[in-house]
């Protein structure tokens, strides 16, 4: 079994769910949204490079269940961070 | 089985472990020694290293003991869960003379944030005011300790029910505290060592201005 499966499993699970609640699996803001409500999460967003963030572009703190996002131009970029690091 | 197989198989194995449950315990174990019996003392090992990883949090702290039917063990998963238990046996005791003797188990005083749930960690956010990205901060040492106020760091103190010298002690350590259960997205490794004020992490931290003018008051 490849290491990664469980978590792929774990995400596609989720993404089946929010898509049969009616989240619009196009649109990577609302997905995002969606799993962190879900899951009972804090998302921030924060300025490039602040200590909060530790050099990352995104990070996960499981113990607060906080995501810290890098702010970029990009919408979609910033969603993306946010689904990785989650 | 091919070597390479072998290797894959026990990678997985110790992967599905470490993900099972957060500290082992002798039943999580009986059960990956039953489903890798080859793999029985790399499992065993691997188990030990993340009970005692668990027990330097919480140094005071008895790991949960599961009760199993003797009759239902084979002989591999005996030695197994004897040798789990002996190793635990020995960290704890040794732990247990050294606080005993006065003797600091550690160079690092111990973190007063470890013992926080998520529930928990959030109920001290809520109670102080902040939020979650400030406590992180103040959590890992990126807030230099010269620069929080007083007040607050009494305020801190009291809610993570440790003496003031205690969390001063925390916050003073040199080098950055490395707390599990972090997950980056990054394209370097991560930079543990940022420093800011109190001041630049009030104003950088995400807090409403309500929030922020209230910290900068004190």
């Amino acid at each position: 079994m490849d290491s990664l499966e469980l978590i792929r499993d774990s995400a596609t699970t989720m993404h089946s769910m929010l898509v049969a609640n009616g989240v619009d699996p196009l649109d990577p803001e609302a997905m995002v949204q969606a799993a962190i409500q879900d899951l009972e999460l804090v998302m921030t967003f924060l300025p490039q490079g602040d200590a909060g963030l530790k050099g990352a572009r995104a990070l996960f703190d499981d113990q607060s269940g906080t995501i810290c996002c890098e702010i970029t131009d990009s919408l979609v970029v910033s969603s993306l961070l946010c689904k990785r690091s989650s | 089985m091919s070597r390479n197989e072998s290797t894959a198989r026990l990678s997985d194995a110790l992967y599905e472990l470490s993900l099972a449950q957060e500290v082992p315990d002798a039943a999580i174990l009986d059960e990956f020694v039953r489903r890798y019996p080859e793999h029985a003392d790399d499992l065993t090992d691997f188990a030990i290293m993340l009970a005692i990883d668990s027990l330097r949090e919480v140094s005071q702290g008895d790991v949960p003991r599961t009760t199993l039917a003797e009759d239902k063990l084979s002989p591999a998963v005996s030695r197994a869960m004897n040798r789990f238990y002996n190793r635990l046996h020995a960290v704890q005791s040794s732990e247990n003379i050294s606080v005993e003797r006065g003797v600091p188990t550690s160079e690092i005083p111990p973190n007063p944030f470890a013992t926080l749930d998520r529930a928990a960690f959030r109920g001290m956010v809520q109670r102080l005011n902040v939020n979650t990205v400030f406590a992180i901060k103040l959590r890992d040492r990126h807030i230099v300790p010269e620069t929080i106020p007083k007040r607050f760091t009494d305020q801190l103190a009291q809610e993570l029910k440790v003496p003031p010298g205690v969390l001063m002690e925390h916050l003073n350590v040199q080098g950055q505290s490395q707390m599990q259960g972090q997950f980056y997205k990054a394209a370097d490794k991560p930079q543990l060592d940022i420093k800011q004020t109190f001041c630049e992490a009030v104003k950088s931290s995400g807090l409403n201005d309500e929030q922020q003018r209230l910290l900068l008051a004190m």
